[in-house]
This record gives structure tokens, C-alpha cells and sequence, in this order.
């Protein structure tokens, strides 16, 4: 019997990390925690709980108000489906600097893990496409995953990426290797808009 | 008094002195003429989106990266939206300017005596939720543009103009 296909959450965004560079990046639901425990909550990230499917309107607002700014939103299916047609807005407004990558676990982890509709028959990579994103790429297993996505997010965007969890792993221990921000999202808005602001 | 469409010219004058940067809307059919207008020109980016929980995330975007949006929706979607007022306007503090059309407001009689539901539970809403609103019935009330503007930015939250009349 063939192993089921994906990689673990805590090897997702240690993936993601390993290309972000400078970007900003807006994480929502599921992983928030294990993006903050590798220390990439920093002063160019937006955590984002219990949004109802927001992350990527607010990541298109953010690409198109910094058109030279690389922007990563990290996304869950569940959360995806909620405002799906973002990406048809994405598709047309077409900001080059919006990259577009889907934690996609098939379920809703937070309330019990219900399939997400659609989690086994619609594509979402397909969808993509169709709605008008440049590339689009499926990643489930880790071989040959840190070149493929380091190439997709060097394009022109938007561009998206689905990584396929299957489980969480093992989150390190916070504040083990590098401080830990606990500030709200009031205060993350804030300091980013005035990080824009400065002279 | 009945409301009185306001000339879109003079609406989008007022809208520029605010200093507003985007408008992110989906379309309202009160003010079709003004949007004619937002897509002429280059004053103010115009960003139509598909839903109006969209538009309030687009403008959260926005307000993280500096700039100073505003929306432009139809009363159905001020209602179609409200958990996103909630989650991101109000319990994020950001900042939401809204120009919200009456659609299906018969322009004589006040919105809470209109026998739509869409119109007469419009103002009721936004006093349970405690956003404040102003009215444009007429060209005599284009300066509540710039005072529930500034409302939002300096209270950082949600305000609101119903706009009672077709724009001409």
C-alpha cells in the first residue's frame, strides 16, 4: 500500500522560509503557530486568526499598495473556499508581486477536522489558472520542493502554490533560538503601516 | 424633504479633497454614474473586487502598506459584509469608509419609513453596531464626505455615507 501524499506543516514553513528572503508575508489559521516558532513573525508578517477567508483579499490590498514589495500569503484551503473569488480578483488585477501559497490539508483543523468542500474533487491549482495566475504548482513530497518553489516565487506573479499536509509535526519550543513576538493585530497593522510611513 | 441625486463631478471633488487613495468597490447602482467617472481617471485607484467581504480585506491590505482607502458598495452588500466590518473594521481597527447606495429607496420617503427591508433596516443596523453614519440627500451635505472620512482615520473604525439618490 502506497504512502499517502504531502509533506508535514512544520516542513512546509520551514520550506517557505528557506526561500522568503525579504518578503512580506500574512499567515492565517493553522500555520500561524509553527511560522512564529521558527521566528518568522517579524515586523514584515501579519498573523491573522479567525479572518473567515481574508488572508488573500488582504494580501492582494497589500501587493497592489506595495508594488515593489514581494508578498507571500500563506493560506489554508478551508479558509481559501470562504472568499474563493479573491482569486478571480487576484487573477484580475494581476499584481506581479503577489504570491499565493495554500496550506491544503482538506479539512478544517479547528473545529473538528470536517472535509472541506470540495477537498476531494475541485483543483484548486486548476482553479488558479482558470481565474487568471500565472503558474500554479502542486508540492507533495520534499524531493526537489525547495527548488520548485524557490522558482515559482521568482516569476512573475501571481503565482500560486498548494502544499499538500498531511499531519502538523512537531512545533519547536518557542523562544528557544530567537525572540518571540506576542503583539496583537492592531499593533501588526500599525507597525507595518508605519514601517511603510518612515521616511 | 426627499433626497436629491448629487452631481458625480462634484461628488468625486469631494471625494479627492479627503485625500483618499483607493476606492475598492463592487458596484452600486445608486452611483453608477460616479463609478463611470472613478474609471476615467487616475486621481484615486479604483479596485472593483468580486464581494464586499473582499473589499473590506482589499482595504485592510491597503491600509497596511500606507495607503488610505475607502469602499464603494451597494446597501445588499453593507449587510453581505458585516462579519468582516466586524472582524477586521472594528475588532482590527482599521479604518472603513463606506459610500453606501439605497438601492430601492423611493428618494421621498425616509429610509426607515421605506417599505424595503434593504432600506428600512439600514440606519437600525448601523446604530445596534454602533457605526456612525451620515447622509448625502443632496448637495448641500458633500462636506459629511470629509467628516466621516476623517471620522474613520482618526477613530480608526468604520464610517458610513448612505447615499439616498442616484448620482447624476
Amino acid at each position: 500500500m502506497s504512502s499517502p501524499r504531502g509533506i508535514l506543516r512544520t516542513e512546509a514553513v520551514d520550506l517557505i522560509a528557506s526561500v522568503r528572503n525579504n518578503s512580506l508575508t500574512i499567515v492565517t489559521m493553522q500555520p500561524v503557530a509553527a511560522w512564529k516558532a521558527i521566528g518568522q513573525h517579524d515586523l514584515r508578517n501579519l498573523n491573522l486568526i479567525g479572518s473567515m477567508g481574508s488572508a488573500s483579499s488582504i494580501g492582494l490590498g497589500l501587493a497592489l499598495a506595495q508594488p515593489t514589495e514581494k508578498v507571500l500569503v500563506l493560506d489554508g484551503d478551508g479558509s481559501l473556499v470562504m472568499q474563493l473569488g479573491t482569486m478571480v480578483s487576484i487573477g484580475t488585477h494581476k499584481p506581479q508581486n503577489l504570491h499565493h501559497i495554500v496550506f491544503n490539508n482538506g479539512c478544517y483543523e479547528t473545529s473538528g477536522k470536517q472535509p472541506v468542500p470540495g477537498s476531494a474533487t475541485a483543483s484548486l491549482t486548476e482553479m488558479a489558472l482558470a481565474s487568471g495566475y500565472t503558474d500554479a504548482l502542486e508540492i507533495d513530497d520534499l524531493t526537489h520542493a525547495k527548488e520548485s518553489l524557490y522558482n515559482i516565487l521568482s516569476q512573475r506573479g501571481p503565482t500560486f502554490t498548494s502544499l499538500i499536509i498531511i499531519g502538523q509535526g512537531e512545533i519547536p519550543r518557542a523562544g528557544t533560538s530567537h525572540a518571540v513576538r506576542s503583539d496583537s493585530f492592531i499593533e501588526q497593522i500599525a507597525k507595518m503601516r508605519a514601517s511603510f510611513s518612515s521616511p | 424633504m426627499a433626497a436629491i441625486g448629487v452631481s458625480a463631478s462634484l461628488l468625486f471633488e469631494a471625494l479627492k479633497r479627503t485625500g483618499m487613495t483607493d476606492i475598492v468597490c463592487v458596484p452600486d447602482t445608486h452611483q453608477k454614474s460616479l463609478i463611470d467617472q472613478l474609471l476615467t481617471q487616475d486621481a484615486i485607484s479604483f479596485v472593483q473586487v468580486c464581494t464586499e467581504d473582499e473589499a473590506v480585506g482589499v482595504a485592510t491590505g491597503l491600509y497596511a502598506g500606507g495607503r488610505s482607502p475607502a469602499l464603494l458598495i451597494q446597501n445588499t452588500g453593507l449587510f453581505a459584509c458585516l462579519n468582516s466590518i466586524r472582524g477586521l473594521s472594528l475588532d482590527a481597527e482599521i479604518p472603513t469608509f463606506m459610500l453606501v447606495g439605497e438601492y430601492m429607496r423611493q428618494a421621498s420617503v425616509k429610509s426607515v419609513d421605506d417599505q424595503s427591508r434593504v432600506v428600512n433596516l439600514t440606519e437600525p443596523t448601523l446604530m445596534a453596531w454602533r457605526i456612525p453614519f451620515w447622509r448625502l440627500e443632496s448637495s448641500d451635505d458633500l462636506a459629511n464626505i470629509g467628516l466621516a472620512f476623517e471620522w474613520a482615520y482618526s477613530k480608526k473604525g468604520p464610517s458610513v455615507v448612505l447615499v439616498g439618490a442616484p448620482t447624476t
